[in-house]
């Protein structure tokens, strides 16, 4: 099965490696769909339906924080998977994350393995 | 109540080196080695990033790249020749490298705490470093070298 992605990050760049990663990591990924922050994850999910979204933390407009907060509180979306890939790796940051409903964390600098393997275990699936 | 302990010089130095070698090696397949620290002139032409931070500690994050080693690097990141690699996608790669080695070391020191990273933006890593009261870490890749420094406030 072949996956669509949600990537929000306000780097053009990251998000360039993050989509070159999943494909040479041999996560099948069908679509992968991209907003710049928070807001435009939300208006993107207006349109679009997505199996799980990646999201970094520092944004602009709306960050990661309130874009978790937001679907958490939306019946419709609070259910799609959501893993954090951010540079912040401190404690208490994870744990807030984590009780805002995401159920993964990618710490930056991170290899493509681990990246392919937190989207396999949040979507139950081998690749 | 967190009781805040400033770092002494060598653990922040240490942390930022890791981050550097852990960020340039994984992300960007770069190798990477601590060298002896370079002169003025050797850091006059590099191209510069900084980064500022606050939380449990407050600083400057500035890091200096050799031309080369930076179009090597975006085109790596990016998976695109570098030809076909323009500025602003050089200065957008600069700024997530900036941005990835600053977070990783303040998460390691300052695990337990919280910290917050203002957006990474090009500075002059000459004048900037020559304004003083750095601490450098120096690395060499084969494309050129790469110096960082962290200044608190």
């Amino acid at each position: 099965m072949a996956y669509r992605v949600l990537l929000v990050d306000d780097s053009p760049a990251m998000r360039s490696f993050i989509r070159r990663v999943m494909v040479l990591s041999g996560f099948d990924l069908d679509e992968c769909i991209e907003a710049g922050d928070g807001a435009e994850a939300l208006e993107r999910l207006q349109q679009e339906k997505v199996d799980v979204i990646l999201t970094d933390i520092n944004m602009p407009r709306m960050d990661g924080e309130e874009l978790m907060r937001r679907l958490s509180e939306d019946a419709e979306l609070r259910d799609i998977p959501a893993v954090v890939v951010s540079t912040d790796s401190t404690r208490p940051r994870i744990l807030r994350m984590f009780g805002l409903g995401a159920q993964g964390y990618i710490a930056k600098p991170f290899s493509p393995e681990s990246l392919r393997e937190a989207l396999e275990k949040v979507l139950g699936c081998e690749t | 109540m967190t009781v805040h302990v400033r770092p002494t010089e060598a653990e922040l130095g240490a942390a930022v080196a890791e981050a550097a070698r852990s960020v340039l090696e994984t992300m960007f397949f770069a190798e990477v080695e601590a060298c002896a620290p370079l002169t003025a002139e050797q850091q006059q032409n590099m191209t510069g990033v900084a980064v500022q931070f606050d939380g449990g500690m407050r600083g400057e994050f500035l890091i200096g790249f050799d031309p080369r080693v930076a179009g090597v690097l975006a085109s790596g990141f990016l998976g695109a020749d570098e030809a076909d690699v323009s500025p602003a996608e050089v200065e957008q790669v600069l700024c997530e490298t900036a941005n990835m080695i600053c977070g990783a070391a303040l998460s390691h020191i300052e695990a337990e705490d919280h910290m917050r990273l203002g957006t990474p933006g090009p500075a002059d890593a000459a004048s900037g470093f020559a304004s003083g009261g750095w601490l450098q870490e120096f690395f060499v890749t084969p494309d050129g070298n790469i110096v960082t420094g962290v200044r608190l406030g």
